[in-house]
């Protein structure tokens, strides 16, 4: 096991490049335009119709990588904030305080 | 099943935009995807987060990118199978036209099912000698239709099972099966799809369906299944002359053979740990490449008789360098040959991957393959261990690159009898 450690400007701003890229790749699942028009264009044919359900099913799967991608993003953020509370605490304790001057 | 009036007014260029948005999918997630993991990755693990919680996030950060690779690879394959679809109906659709166009100019009528009726005209019921002529017109025109129904049928079967397949792979955990598998399957479906519009009618048939197709379609069936047309009745003399290439190397012949043994088992070529070179060596020489120098000759491409000893074959001097490594292949047929660049690549060229050195100097040309296809610009390639046939090199090198593979490619075209 690694000691702990963290440089919370790094993590943070990693943070909010998950945010950013899950917001962007739930984007790419939503945009499937061509391939509805497509399929509705051609609803007699086979392969539209099996493309439509290959679409439907990578489509909430790609939405779901999204989300999960953002949602590590919001861990980073609260792992940033947990650790400065926590920093702010062992240092209060170590100078003596029995609180977080401010808590 | 596909009906005539369905191909007749199918929207082509709709599922080139279909084709073309699964492959914008691949392409950005595939972007993120190099984003996490060259630059995010290497951030928090460089000890910016350190101890359980650093580590457990730097674990689910990767099972992200994992996922977001599969996601991007199984978006490679349905743009594959739709580009592939895209051609076998384009090309369908067109001789479809151009029969019916056929059978307009020359008054057969064609009901709304594809069925070519003989010409209401007096001469049709009273001259003997018209009518016969005009049942034999018919009976052509009612191949060519058919035919194109057929093949836009089967193309549409084929793809209709593997968008099936690839519906159901949401579940995948696995990035190397997703490429190796899932895509690998999908580039050769692709070709497979532009194969299956080639009819195997009388010469009659056939040279009428070529002659129907736009210059377009033709050049794509010449670079993605010139084996499907090298040997057929029907092709004209010159375009059939131009695919086997100058001398006694047949080039399609050289594609269609190395697909058709890419998984050969236990082949006879199998000598070594790995036989990529080999291979080609063995597709060369089945296509008709003729061996060149001999066993006191330092510029030579030959093997010898193999006797059956492994020991003996594999250390006795029975074959040249040239014929077994990537390496002396390389240097043998550019000196025996020219380099073309990738975008210049036909099938019956081979292709190298060589890892430069970090000095500048000299890389390490480890592998090569047969291009056996190209198809919209990207190259085709069919290797024996590790196994691949027609997959596509715009789809395994930026995987290749995220491992931290930087190798360049070079395709060098064989020369026959040197």
């Amino acid at each position: 096991m690694s000691d702990l450690h963290m440089e919370p400007d790094v993590v943070e701003r990693c943070g909010d490049r998950l945010t950013e890229t899950g917001g962007a790749v739930a984007a790419q699942a939503r945009s499937f335009t061509g391939t509805r028009a497509l399929t509705a264009a051609h609803s007699g044919i086979s392969s539209a119709l099996t493309l439509d359900f290959c679409r439907r099913n990578w489509s909430d799967r790609i939405d779901g990588h999204g989300t999960e991608t953002s949602v590590l993003g919001d861990g980073f953020h609260y792992a940033v904030r947990e650790y400065l509370v926590a920093d702010a605490r062992h240092a209060a304790l170590l100078r003596g305080h029995s609180r977080v001057p401010g808590e | 099943m596909v009906s005539m009036a369905q191909l007749r007014d199918l929207d082509v260029a709709a599922w080139q935009t279909g084709a073309d948005e699964w492959r914008a999918r691949y392409t950005n997630l595939l972007s993120t995807v190099t984003y996490l993991h060259e630059d995010l990755d290497p951030r928090v693990s460089a000890g910016a987060w350190t101890g359980p919680a650093g580590d457990a996030a730097i674990a689910h950060l990767r099972g992200v990118i994992n996922g977001l690779e599969i996601d991007a690879l199984e978006c490679q394959a349905v743009s594959l199978v739709l580009s592939g679809l895209t051609h076998a109906f384009r090309i369908s659709q067109n001789s479809l036209r151009s029969a019916l166009g056929a059978a307009r100019l020359d008054d057969f009528p064609v009901t709304g099912d594809g069925l070519v009726q003989l010409p209401d005209t007096s001469m049709a019921r009273h001259d003997p000698e018209f009518a016969e002529s005009a049942r034999v017109q018919r009976d052509r025109l009612q191949k060519l239709v058919q035919q194109a129904v057929d093949a836009a049928t089967l193309a549409d079967r084929k793809a209709y099972e593997m968008l099936d397949h690839l519906s159901q792979q949401t579940f995948q955990t696995d990035a190397g099966a997703a490429l190796n598998e899932d895509v690998g399957m999908a580039s050769k479906l692709e070709v497979d799809l532009i194969a299956a519009t080639v009819p195997d009618g009388g010469p009659d048939e056939v040279a009428a369906w070529w002659a129907g197709l736009p210059p377009e379609d033709q050049q794509t069936l010449r670079m993605a299944v010139p084996w499907a047309l090298e040997n057929l009745p029907g092709i004209p003399a010159d375009v059939r002359s131009a695919l086997h290439g100058g001398g006694s190397y047949d080039r399609a012949a050289a594609s269609k053979w190395a697909i058709d043994h890419w998984n050969d088992a236990e082949a006879s070529y199998d000598i070594f740990e790995n036989n990529c070179t080999n291979f080609v060596s063995a597709t060369l020489a089945e296509a008709g490449m003729k061996e060149q120098g001999g066993y006191w000759s330092d510029d030579s491409w030959w093997e010898g008789p193999q006797t059956g000893n492994r020991w003996l074959d594999l250390h006795g001097g029975s074959r040249s360098a040239s014929w077994a490594q990537a390496f002396q292949s390389y240097e043998f047929w550019r000196a025996h040959g020219t380099e073309v660049t990738a975008e210049q690549a036909q099938p019956g060229d081979i292709i190298y991957w060589e890892t430069p050195a970090a000095d500048g100097g000299p890389g390490d040309v480890h592998h090569s393959a047969m291009v056996t296809a190209v198809v919209d610009g990207d190259l085709r390639y069919t290797q024996h261990n590790i196994d691949q046939v027609n997959a596509s090199l715009g789809a395994r090198a930026p995987i290749g690159a995220l491992g931290g593979g930087h190798d360049v490619v070079h395709v060098v075209r064989p020369e026959s009898d040197g």
